[in-house]
């Protein structure tokens, strides 16, 4: 009888989903690389901290608790409160992008001479620094009640747009061309059904990395476009820092805050796209 | 006759690939073409399946002209599974898209997986599988559709040896048991030999059949038979090798 | 599979730590839920907000408070004073350096004369008219604003040890004069407040109404800065007007370029850029920023005490400091003079400020 090479298959699944939550980097037990890193940062930040340069480890950690805990008295609310607010503009302002990025995206991919028409807007937008529309929105939104929040909106908009629009597109034209003919030749023969089940489910892991890149872009725009004329998140609390003058480690631990929730962000959508696309090798 | 090629021509840009192609498979016939690489055995299946169209000729399935082949059962090289789909899913691919009952689907899946002897494997995602398994898969997302015709483009020529004399064994069961017809592409003469009823042997480009060789030797074939080996000295001597 | 298990708890127990803590904070947020929202955002922009209703009330420099009042828009519901009685508002600040000295003196005595041409009530009418070619607003305004403002040549050490201290308390100020190296509080504010050339003009001028000190180097260049439409700057307007730099060797256009800014905070980026050699601003911001910041400023002389105000829409129901609990108040910026006295009224009603 025939003696499948069963086991074998059996395993390689299980390596494959063990392996899908090793990969994450948060969860992962750090590489002694990685320790010796963290101690070398160390040393040589308490060494500064001696020679009188920054403020010692201990006193940022100290200040960097006090900041999550207690808050800053200055605005009177924790560093995760002032955070909320650019993420709540960052989710608003990427959400909008996303919607409109993968749906335009996944047209212009699909029909290629919308996309060669669309090409000569597309390639003159797309370097355009997303700050640089601060301007444009504060003119445009200047009869809205609250013209910042729109501007910031906008801001976000554009910088999370285009990673998640062009990996959308490209996405969709590399679909394999093998794999759409083999739906046709199991009787797939309209081009909404092409489109449907198979340039769609297999664009979804290039879409999530597009995704991926237009948060990151998304949440680098919102601390810039704070530092203009916002009222509130952790762009703006940083501009106030910076005017009252002395405070160098909050603003240091402001910004090294805005990484961290960017890698946070950066690896949550990773473990989300893993789950939503299981089949895909990560 | 399940399937009749008449005099078909093909040119890419001006090129001639395929010239005067003219034979006929009949019910139940299990077919090889072979040649020697760019040879456009591949090009002769793709018309066959409908996916391009030839530059002149006719190609005639179950006594239809028509371009679309629904009929026709195509597994690619490698396979070509939906990677976003389980092997069940893949399976049942083609039964959905012919708006068969969910229930109905069901059966006809697990049928199709036992008869490649894939039983258990339903829930795993192609890249959970290894190359034989996925064209095993391969093959039970077209038997499943119940086509006239079979066609398979080099289809065990990435798998390792001990693979593909297994799945070469598996599938001429297969054969015996649904008397399905088949057509396969494959450079290979001893696999050739090993399967099929009838090799058809092209020429290099303009690709032109040099001979169609019956077999009528009994199935499953022992490949250290004299004859065995002597319809393989044929072909390797047709090929000019 | 059971490593997967163990490892989406540890993610979610993450997690539940960061909400924690901020669940933490929330919590105590609801326990002194007494508090006065703020935005910062320019004067001019708070008049049209406060008409919106997109705020409640706002503290700022007259006279946009008394345009506010008389345009209809808004009620006086505190002034500075009542909140902090003769509080020191502006300054004259100057960069110290070995030079300094005679552009100092001549500096002091323009603004004196000019804050001496203020007081007097015979020039009454001209004031006002200089008021109004200065701020741009009508004459109802910059009169209602008058009555809010003192012009004084010289801040209280007191008042100014108060604002010290009261700033250190709130969070603003995170330096000390110790950490500078002054021995403490009021060797530092001495320093700080330097009124020997006040003190000399008032002398010199009892003497000889009519003394002017040495004219200054004509090669000399003076940067000299003040607060745009601020009516605690029209010292520096009138001084100008009236001659009192031409009289101490400072041509307009020639040695003497005059420079406005939007706010305080801005004055003390330009300061520590070096773009200035002397400029009015607010009390508050100044030490804020020699503090903090250590920028080598000193006041040479005081302007005016007083003079911004708490103003509330008109209709509204705000009574008092304690209505504005959860209301929203604009101020002109964070270590302002009009920031630290809303700061204090919040704090005399058991409120405290967060930032929206």
């Amino acid at each position: 009888m025939s003696q499948f090479n069963i086991d074998k298959g059996i395993k390689s699944s299980e390596n494959v989903k063990g392996q899908s939550w090793r990969s994450i980097n948060i969860l992962k037990w750090p590489s002694w690389e990685r320790w010796a890193a963290v101690l070398a940062g160390l040393l040589v930040w308490t060494a500064c901290a001696r020679l009188g340069l920054v403020a010692s480890p201990y006193i940022f950690g100290l200040k960097f608790m006090n900041l999550l805990i207690i808050g800053d008295p200055v605005y009177n609310l924790t560093l995760l409160q002032i955070m909320g607010t650019s993420l709540e503009t960052l989710l608003i302002g990427a959400g909008l992008a996303f919607a409109l990025a993968v749906s335009s995206g996944i047209l212009l991919g699909y029909f290629r001479s919308l996309n060669r028409f669309a090409d000569v807007f597309i390639s003159i937008c797309r370097p355009i620094p997303p700050l640089a529309w601060i301007p444009v929105g504060y003119v445009l939104f200047a009869q809205l009640p609250q013209p910042t929040f729109w501007v910031q909106i906008m801001v976000v908009f554009m910088g999370a747009f285009f990673p998640c629009f062009n990996a959308t597109v490209h996405t969709v034209q590399s679909t394999d061309p093998i794999i759409i003919e083999a739906a046709q030749t199991l009787g797939a023969r309209r081009q909404r059904q092409i489109l449907a089940q198979v340039i769609l489910p297999s664009a979804v892991p290039g879409i999530i990395s597009g995704v991926r890149s237009g948060l990151g872009v998304g949440w680098m725009c919102i601390i810039g476009a704070e530092f203009v004329g916002a009222r509130m998140g952790i762009g703006a609390y940083i501009w106030s820092l910076y005017q009252l003058g002395g405070r160098m480690s909050e603003i240091m631990i402001a910004i090294l805050s805005v990484g961290l929730i960017g890698y946070l962000m950066n690896e949550i959508v990773i473990l989300l796209g893993r789950r939503i696309a299981r089949w895909y090798s990560w | 006759m399940v399937l009749m090629v008449e005099n078909v021509d093909k040119e890419f840009n001006g090129e001639c690939v395929l010239k005067g192609i003219t034979f006929s498979l009949e019910e139940g016939e299990f077919a090889c073409l072979t040649g020697p690489s760019g040879g456009g055995k591949t090009t002769l299946l793709r018309l066959i399946a409908g996916l391009i169209a030839p530059t002149s000729g006719h190609i005639c399935l179950d006594g239809s002209l028509s371009r679309a082949k629904p009929d026709i059962g195509y597994v690619f090289q490698e396979g070509a599974l939906f990677p976003w789909l389980t092997a069940a899913q893949n399976v049942a691919f083609g039964l959905k898209l012919r708006g068969i009952s969910a229930e109905e689907t069901r059966y006809l899946v697990q049928e199709a997986l036992d008869m490649v002897e894939l039983t258990g494997f339903d829930e795993y995602y192609p890249k959970e599988l290894s190359g034989g398994m996925r064209m095993r898969v391969a093959l039970a997302r077209v038997l499943v559709c119940k086509p006239k015709l079979i066609l398979m483009d080099e289809p065990f020529g990435s798998l390792d040896f001990r693979t593909r004399n297994k799945i070469q064994k598996d599938m001429v069961k297969l054969w015996l048991r649904l008397k399905p017809t088949i057509l396969i592409v494959t450079h290979n003469i001893d696999e050739a030999v090993y399967l099929s009823n009838k090799i058809i042997v092209l020429s290099s480009r303009p690709g032109q059949i040099v001979e169609q060789v019956s077999i009528t030797m009994d199935q499953p074939r022992i490949r250290t038979e004299k004859s065995f080996n002597l319809i393989r000295e044929h072909v390797l001597s047709l090929l000019g090798e | 599979m059971r490593l997967r298990g163990k490892r989406q708890f540890l993610l979610i127990f993450i997690l539940m730590i960061f909400s924690l803590l901020s669940g933490c904070s929330d919590q105590k947020q609801t326990a002194q839920k007494d508090v006065i929202y703020y935005i910062q955002t320019n004067p001019a922009s708070m008049l049209a907000q406060l008409k919106t209703g997109e705020i409640d009330a706002f503290v700022a420099w007259e006279p946009f408070n008394a345009q506010s009042v008389i345009e209809g828009n808004g009620r006086y519901l505190t002034q500075s004073g009542e909140i902090a009685p003769e509080h020191p508002c502006c300054i004259l600040a100057i960069t110290k350096t070995e030079a300094d000295n005679e552009l100092a003196l001549a500096l002091a005595w323009a603004n004196v004369k000019a804050i001496n041409f203020i007081n007097n009530k015979n020039n009454r009418e001209k004031v006002i008219k200089y008021a109004m070619d200065f701020t741009g607003k009508d004459q109802k305004s910059v009169v209602e604003a008058f009555n809010h403002t003192k012009y004084v040549s010289f801040p209280d050490f007191d008042q100014f040890n108060a604002f010290l201290e009261n700033m250190s308390k709130n969070g603003t100020l995170v330096k000390t004069p110790q950490s500078l190296g002054y021995q403490d509080n009021q060797v530092f504010i001495k320093e700080f407040l330097d009124n020997k050339y006040v003190t000399r003009i008032n002398t010199e001028l009892n003497n000889d109404a009519s003394w002017v000190p040495a004219a200054i180097n004509g090669k000399l260049q003076v940067t000299l800065g003040y607060i745009n439409q601020d009516l605690h700057h029209l010292p520096m307007y009138i001084a100008q007007q009236e001659g009192y730099y031409e009289a101490i060797g400072l041509k307009s256009a020639q040695n003497l370029q005059l420079k406005g800014f939007a706010n305080g905070v801005a004055v003390m980026e330009a300061f520590k850029a070096n773009e200035l050699r002397a400029s009015y601003l607010g009390g508050a911001p100044a030490l804020l920023k020699r503090l903090n910041d250590n920028v080598p400023i000193y006041a040479i002389a005081g302007v005016n005490n007083e003079g911004s105000a708490i103003v509330a829409a008109k209709n509204s129901s705000v009574k008092s400091v304690k209505d504005l609990n959860g209301k929203t108040v604009a101020i002109p910026g964070l270590g302002s003079v009009q920031s630290y006295i809303l700061d204090q009224a919040a704090r005399q009603s058991n409120l405290r400020l967060q930032a929206k």
